[in-house]
């Protein structure tokens, strides 16, 4: 092996939590050097943004996304519902009537040359059509168009998160935040669509409701309370902008509050998002940055294995327990603020893990895919293969150690 | 990096073009590291690491509808040459004003936060850090991207040359020389620091005598 693939080889020997593997050899004496060099690199790998940086990154980009969206579906029709926009003022229909270039007489002309032979009925009453000034014509369309879109916007208004009609009623907030006639109304729209969303999301809590009501009105109250921040921002400095700064932050108290009564009744993929957001909001939430599991445990006497999952992160509180795929799984031997330690059996064959979490006892819950597994069978820290996976068409796990690389759930308690 | 099967990266991606917010939040959860690590190695300097990364992200919304990139290592390329272009204008208004590749700022803090509160080693690790960003800035391009992508990032050398669109052979080869060039330049700086050190401990010897 030449020098250059001596070097890839240990570079590629080495990573977290491994010692680069290598001998006294002539070819690595040589390489040390360079491998010094390389390890100079070394404090980068694991390299973390302040988390109060990455929360607020996160809010505006999502918010920058959001306007994105909005700004497209105003010039076109909301995607996958059929339904224009009743700001469009334009009928689809318009869209393929034929060019006229002169009278009604012109075009039944050009109409008939192009009749199949026997079509003369249909001829006939498409002649009767054509008869009505065009002008006519795209005004009555306008006005069904218009009867339509009011209905509609009429029964969006009061659809709620879930629902199909829901997303004509936020294109239809989009609109009235678009013609707001000054920073403070718009600041004042985003508030009060933040304080429904607030409302939409306690009501599906307290009526059970099943389905997506309660992921719509999460996300709706995301990119609404961003949207109020970054409204209020561009508000100039005086008593309207420390008043709406202070409706903000109410209701940012209340959104903690009502979320964090709201974790114990959700499922596991509304409890991880939950928490995202309360970590977003400020609050104290576990994160995942890594598991590890060690499958040398050893066997019961039934057959199963004995595992041990370590957990490491932050925000761990005492009481906390082991969440494997969604469910709560094992023995937690101990917990400290970092780390988890549980033992868990498991039947070799279903070993197929695809995420490991943890859940605080007050129902915040964070969550991570990427998973080490050590043991004595194996020769390298390979994961275990999942189904699906793909060998040699991803890049190389970069080690998850910022806030949701790999891991779902808060972002609090990072850096 | 991994993907859940019922998530894969190429859905994910897909939604993030249309600006599904959750999907592009675990895009950007994903790759924030993967940004900030390549940036950090560049500027050294945190807040101006933070600044350009946030620079990179909202180029990366702008332009997520119309990127060529269709898998995830295009997608990757994708978004390093953003950060690339952030931080080769982000020099460019620094030159003239001091010199590329300078000190850290006292404030700066390199490392995670787990060896935050030992002073000495703070000290000792930005002085040498300190070392590290100037040596990686005299390297050519290619020999930088690769020893960033190669020793920060965790890509494999094949990767790498998807990557930078070049043959794993001529990336190996590349990272040798670069690593070579590295080592010469620490050593290099390693040496202008002692002599500087010594020469300021000869001049305070030399003080007012009593």
């Amino acid at each position: 092996m030449d020098l250059e693939a001596r070097l890839d080889a240990l570079l590629s020997s080495a990573g977290i939590g491994r010692e680069r593997v290598w001998s006294e050899s002539g070819a690595d004496r040589a390489l040390a050097p360079l491998l010094a060099a390389a390890d100079h690199l070394a404090p980068l790998r694991t390299a973390r943004p302040d988390a109060s940086f990455a929360n607020a990154l996160e809010q505006r980009l999502l918010t920058q996304a959001a306007a994105r969206a909005q700004s497209s579906r105003a010039t076109t029709s909301a995607p996958g519902s059929g339904i224009p926009l009743a700001v469009a003022g334009q009928s689809p229909r318009m869209a393929y009537q034929p060019s006229e270039s002169g009278g009604a007489d012109h075009a039944q002309r050009n109409r008939t040359a192009h009749t199949p032979a026997g079509s003369h009925r249909h001829a006939t009453r498409r002649g009767g059509i054509a008869s009505v000034p065009l002008w006519t014509r795209a005004l009555a369309a306008a006005c069904v168009f218009v009867a339509l879109g009011s209905a509609l916007f009429v029964a969006g208004a009061s659809a709620q998160p879930g629902s199909f009609l829901f997303r004509l009623h936020r294109a239809e907030q989009w609109v009235q935040v678009n013609l707001a006639s000054s920073p403070e109304d718009r600041a004042r729209l985003h508030l009060q669509y933040a304080s429904d969303a607030l409302a939409s999301l306690d009501r599906s809590v307290a009526s059970r409701a099943s389905g997506s009501a309660y992921s719509d009105a999460l996300a709706t109250l995301q990119v609404e309370l961003g949207a109020s921040s970054a409204a209020i921002e561009v508000v100039a400095p005086g008593t309207t902008h420390d008043s709406l700064a202070a409706q903000l932050a109410a209701l940012q108290q209340r959104a903690r509050g009502d979320l964090l009564a709201a974790l114990a009744a959700r499922n596991w993929p509304d409890r991880l998002a939950t928490s995202a957001m309360l970590g977003s909001l400020g609050e104290s939430v576990p994160q995942v940055t890594g598991a590890t599991i060690s499958e040398d445990t050893g066997t019961t006497s039934h057959g199963t294995r004995v595992v041990r999952v370590v957990l490491s992160g932050s925000g761990f509180t005492s009481g906390a327990l082991l969440v494997l795929d969604g469910h709560p799984r094992g023995t937690v031997i101990s917990v400290t603020a970092t780390t988890l330690i549980a033992e868990v059996a498991v039947d070799p064959a279903s070993l197929h893990l695809l995420s490991a979490g943890i859940e605080n006892p007050d129902g915040t819950a964070a969550e991570t895919r990427n998973l080490t597994h050590t043991g004595a069978a194996r020769s390298s820290d390979t994961p275990l293969p999942r189904p699906g996976a793909t060998p040699n068409t991803t890049p190389k796990a970069t080690p998850d150690t910022t806030p949701g690389a790999g891991s779902r759930g808060g972002h609090g308690g990072h850096g | 990096m991994t993907w859940p099967p019922d998530l894969p990266f190429a859905l994910v991606f897909e939604r993030a073009c249309g600006l599904h917010p959750a999907s592009l939040g675990m895009l950007y959860r994903r790759f924030l590291p993967v940004v900030y690590r390549y940036v950090l190695a560049r500027v050294a300097d945190v807040p101006t690491a933070e600044d350009i990364t946030s620079e990179t992200f909202q180029a990366v919304i702008d332009g997520i509808g119309t990127t060529r990139a269709r898998d995830e290592l295009g997608f990757v390329a994708w978004i390093l040459g953003i950060a690339r272009n952030q931080v080769a204008m982000h020099f460019r208004r620094l030159r003239g004003r001091r010199e590329v590749g300078g000190d850290l700022p006292e404030d700066a803090h390199p490392y995670a936060a787990a060896e935050a509160g030992d002073p000495l080693t703070i000290l000792t690790a930005r002085e040498s850090w300190s070392e590290t960003v100037t040596a990686l800035n005299r390297l050519t391009q290619d020999q930088r991207a690769v020893v960033l992508y190669r020793c920060v990032l965790g890509f494999s050398a094949d990767e790498v040359a998807t990557l930078l669109e070049k043959r794993p052979g001529t990336i190996r080869a590349l990272q040798f020389r670069a690593l070579a060039a590295l080592a010469r330049q620490l050593n290099r700086e390693s040496d202008r620091v002692l002599s500087e050190s010594t020469r300021d401990e000869r001049r305070m010897g030399d003080g007012p005598r009593s």
